[in-house]
C-alpha cells in the first residue's frame, strides 16, 4: 500500500480526505450525530443554523418538522453511500463478464451483447428510473437494481475493448497452449489486466449515481421520505428556498462535497493509469502490492 | 533426408492448409479466401530441429500455430507420437487435427510454443514463479511441488530461483524469454515451436538463448520446429531446413546441403540477402505477391530471374532433388545456383 502514499497529489489526498469523512458519518452515524435525524420539535421548525442567528442546539438549523439539519445529513449519507457501492458492485460485476465473454468469444456473443449495450445506452435513464419506479414502488433495493440495468454498459463497454486486444497476446495463447480451461484463462490472465481501468470507471461511476440517486429522490422517484437522503432533503427545501436557504443548501453542499471526492480519487487513478501523464504504468501497479 | 524410416518420426504433416476469409464492404460480406498454407507437409524425428524459414506472409509463423492447434487448420493431417497419450491407454499416434479436447489437453503436455516477443508473452500482472507455474497448475500438480518444480526449471534454464517473486517488467528481454523457456517446459514436453524466439533479442542475447535451446535439445531429447526469417539463426539451430514462400514449402534440405548448394531461385536469393562483409545483393526484386490472387503457375515465378514462360502456366511440385534435398522448381537439376 505504500506506493499509493508516496504517489498521492494534492487532488488524490483531497479525495481520499472527503471519502474517509463520508465513510465515517455512515458508519458512526448513531454516534456523529447531536440528535435523532427524525425527531421531531415543532416548536423550534425551521430554525437558522447556529451561525446565521440560530441557537447552539441545531448547528446548521432544521426543517419545517423541527427535525435537525445536521443529524439528517449525517444519516443521509447512508443511503447515498449504500447505494452508491451497491449499484457500482453489481453494475461492475454484470458489465464486466459479460464484456469479458463478448470480448473473449466474439461472434455471435459480442453481437448480441454489443447491440444490447447499444440498447441501453440508447435509453435516458430518468425514464428508465421513472418506469420501474413506477412499477416495482419506490424502495433503496429497486434504486439500485435501477441502476445496475442502467449502468452495466459503462464496464463491458471497456472490459470488451481492452480484451479484444487481450486475447490476441502472446501469454494468453501460451496459456492454451498450457491446456489452462476457458474460465481460468479469463478469471486469472484476463481479468487482472481489465483491474486497473474499470477500477478507475467504477471509482467515477461511484461519484454519478450520488449524484443521480439524489436526483431521484429529489423527484421522489427514489427512498421513501422517512429514510433521510440528502436528495429527500432538497426535495423538502425547495418550497422554503426564500425562506430557510439553510434546508436546500447543506445537503447540496454534502451531495457536490461527496461527487467531488470520488472524481478527484478516479481522476487520480486515470492518471496513474494513463502512460501520457508521466506516471507508473499499469504493469507496474500492480507490481507493487 | 534422413529419417526415411529408419526412425520413428514424431511429427509427421500431410496436406496443411490454412484459409483465411476475407471480408469487405457494408455489410463485411465474404469476399473470398487468404490461403496462408497450401499443403504443406512436414515430418520431424525425435530430438531433430527443423528450421522453418520465408518472408513476412509466408506462413510460417502460421504453420507452427496450425500444428499446436492455437489456429483450426482448415485441412490435412498431423500424426502425433503423443508421450502423454500413450501413457493414459490411448492410441501411440494421434492426429492432433482431429483429437477432441479431452484428448488435445492431454496432447498439449507435449508440445509447446515459446514466442517472438518475451514483452508480451509472460502476464505483466504474475510474479515470475506463477508465470511458469501456470501449466503444471492446470495439470493438476499441488502448489508446493509447483514451486520446488519452478526452482528447478528456472535453474535449467540458466535462472536464479529468486527471481520467482519479481514482475516481468522488472526482467531483461533476454531473462524473460528464458522464463517464457521454463515455462514451455514445464510440462516436459517432447515438441517445441519456437516461433521467431530470438528475433526480438539483441544480437549478444541470441547467441546464448540459441544455444540454451541447443543444451536443453540435448539433455532432454526436444524436437523443435524452429521458426525465424533469420538464415543465420537458422542455420545454427537446424539439422533440416524448410523454405517457405507463399504458404508452401518450396525446399527442403539438410542444412548443409542447403547452404552449399541451394536447388530453388528463392533459396539462393533468401541467403545471398544476408548482409555479409561486402554488402548485401538484392536478387529478388518487389514485395511477394498478395496472397489473395496468387501468380499463375510458380509462386515465385514474377521475381525469380531464371523464370522461363513454362513457370507462369505450371505449379512445380515439391520433389526430391538428391538425398539430401527437395525442391519445387522446374529447373531444380540443371541450375546452377549459389550457396555459401
Amino acid at each position: 500500500m505504500s506506493w499509493i502514499l508516496r504517489r498521492l497529489d494534492a487532488k488524490g489526498i483531497l479525495g481520499f480526505a472527503i471519502l474517509a469523512v463520508v465513510v465515517l458519518c455512515a458508519v458512526a452515524a448513531p454516534w456523529l450525530s447531536p440528535l435523532d435525524p427524525n425527531a421531531q420539535d415543532l416548536a423550534s421548525a425551521i430554525a437558522p443554523p447556529a451561525f446565521g442567528g440560530g441557537t447552539a442546539e441545531h448547528w446548521l438549523g432544521t426543517d419545517r418538522l423541527g427535525q435537525d439539519v445536521l443529524s439528517r445529513i449525517i444519516y443521509g449519507s447512508r443511503v447515498s453511500l449504500v447505494t452508491a457501492l451497491a449499484a457500482v458492485a453489481g453494475s461492475a460485476l454484470v458489465g464486466t463478464v459479460l464484456g469479458m465473454i463478448a470480448g473473449y468469444f466474439g461472434g455471435f456473443a459480442a453481437t448480441v451483447v454489443m447491440r444490447l449495450v447499444d440498447i441501453v445506452l440508447a435509453v435516458p435513464f430518468i425514464l428508465l428510473a421513472l418506469v420501474f419506479m413506477t412499477v416495482f414502488g419506490p424502495s433503496l433495493l429497486n434504486v439500485i437494481i435501477a441502476f445496475i440495468a442502467a449502468r452495466w454498459t459503462q464496464y463491458t463497454r471497456i472490459a470488451y475493448g481492452l480484451v479484444l486486444e487481450l486475447r490476441e497476446r502472446e501469454f494468453i495463447q501460451a496459456c492454451v497452449a498450457a491446456g489452462l480451461t476457458t474460465t481460468d484463462i479469463l478469471l486469472r490472465h484476463v481479468l487482472v489486466n481489465l483491474a486497473g481501468p474499470l477500477l478507475v470507471v467504477a471509482t467515477l461511476e461511484l461519484g454519478f449515481v450520488i449524484l443521480i440517486e439524489s436526483g431521484l429522490s429529489f423527484l421522489g422517484l427514489g427512498t421513501p421520505p422517512e429514510v433521510p437522503s440528502w436528495g429527500g432533503m432538497l426535495q423538502e427545501g425547495r418550497a422554503l428556498i426564500n425562506v430557510a436557504w439553510w434546508l436546500t443548501t447543506f445537503p447540496g453542499l454534502a451531495i457536490m462535497l461527496t461527487v467531488v471526492g470520488f472524481n478527484f480519487i478516479g481522476d487520480w487513478m486515470r492518471d496513474q493509469f494513463d502512460p501520457r501523464t508521466g506516471s507508473v504504468r499499469p504493469t507496474e501497479i500492480g507490481s507493487r502490492d | 533426408m534422413r529419417d526415411d524410416g529408419s526412425r520413428a518420426l514424431l511429427l509427421s504433416v500431410r496436406g496443411l492448409a490454412k484459409r483465411f476469409p476475407v471480408h469487405r464492404g457494408l455489410f463485411r460480406r465474404r469476399a473470398g479466401e487468404v490461403h496462408a498454407l497450401n499443403g504443406v507437409d512436414l515430418d520431424i524425428a525425435p530430438g531433430e530441429t527443423l528450421g522453418l524459414v520465408g518472408e513476412s506472409g509466408s506462413g510460417k509463423t502460421t504453420a507452427g500455430r496450425a500444428i499446436l492447434r492455437l489456429l483450426e487448420p482448415s485441412e490435412g493431417l498431423a500424426f502425433f507420437r503423443s508421450r502423454t497419450v500413450a501413457q493414459a491407454g490411448g492410441p501411440e499416434t494421434v492426429d492432433l487435427f482431429q483429437a477432441p479436447p479431452s484428448q488435445l489437453r492431454l496432447l498439449r503436455r507435449d508440445m509447446q510454443i515459446v514466442f517472438q516477443d518475451p514483452y508480451s508473452s509472460l502476464n505483466p500482472r504474475l510474479r515470475i514463479g506463477t508465470n511458469v507455474a501456470e501449466p503444471l497448475r492446470a495439470a493438476g500438480m499441488s502448489r508446493p511441488s509447483r514451486r520446488e518444480m519452478v526452482a528447478q526449471l528456472l535453474d535449467d534454464v540458466g535462472l536464479a530461483s529468486s527471481l520467482m517473486e519479481r514482475f516481468p517488467h522488472e526482467l531483461s528481454g533476454g531473462q524473460r524469454q528464458r522464463v517464457a523457456i521454463a515455462r514451455a517446459l514445464a510440462l516436459q514436453p517432447q515438441f517445441i515451436v519456437a516461433d521467431e524466439a530470438v528475433s526480438a533479442l539483441d544480437v549478444s542475447i541470441q547467441a546464448q538463448v540459441l544455444n540454451l535451446f541447443l543444451e536443453l535439445q540435448r539433455a532432454r531429447g526436444l524436437a523443435y520446429l524452429f521458426v525465424a526469417h533469420n538464415l543465420a539463426v537458422v542455420r545454427y539451430v537446424s539439422h533440416r531446413i524448410a523454405v517457405m514462400y507463399l504458404g508452401r514449402i518450396v525446399e527442403l534440405a539438410d542444412t548443409d546441403a542447403l547452404f552449399a548448394q541451394p536447388r530453388h531461385p528463392y533459396t539462393e536469393a533468401l541467403i545471398d540477402s544476408v548482409p555479409g562483409a561486402e554488402g548485401a545483393r538484392a536478387v529478388v526484386q518487389g514485395e511477394p505477391p498478395n496472397p489473395i490472387r496468387p501468380p499463375s503457375g510458380c509462386p515465385f515465378h514474377p521475381r525469380c530471374r531464371y523464370a522461363q514462360p513454362v513457370c507462369a502456366t505450371e505449379r512445380p511440385p515439391l520433389r526430391q532433388i538428391t538425398p539430401a534435398s527437395a525442391a519445387a522448381c522446374h529447373f531444380a537439376e540443371t541450375l546452377d545456383l549459389q550457396g555459401v
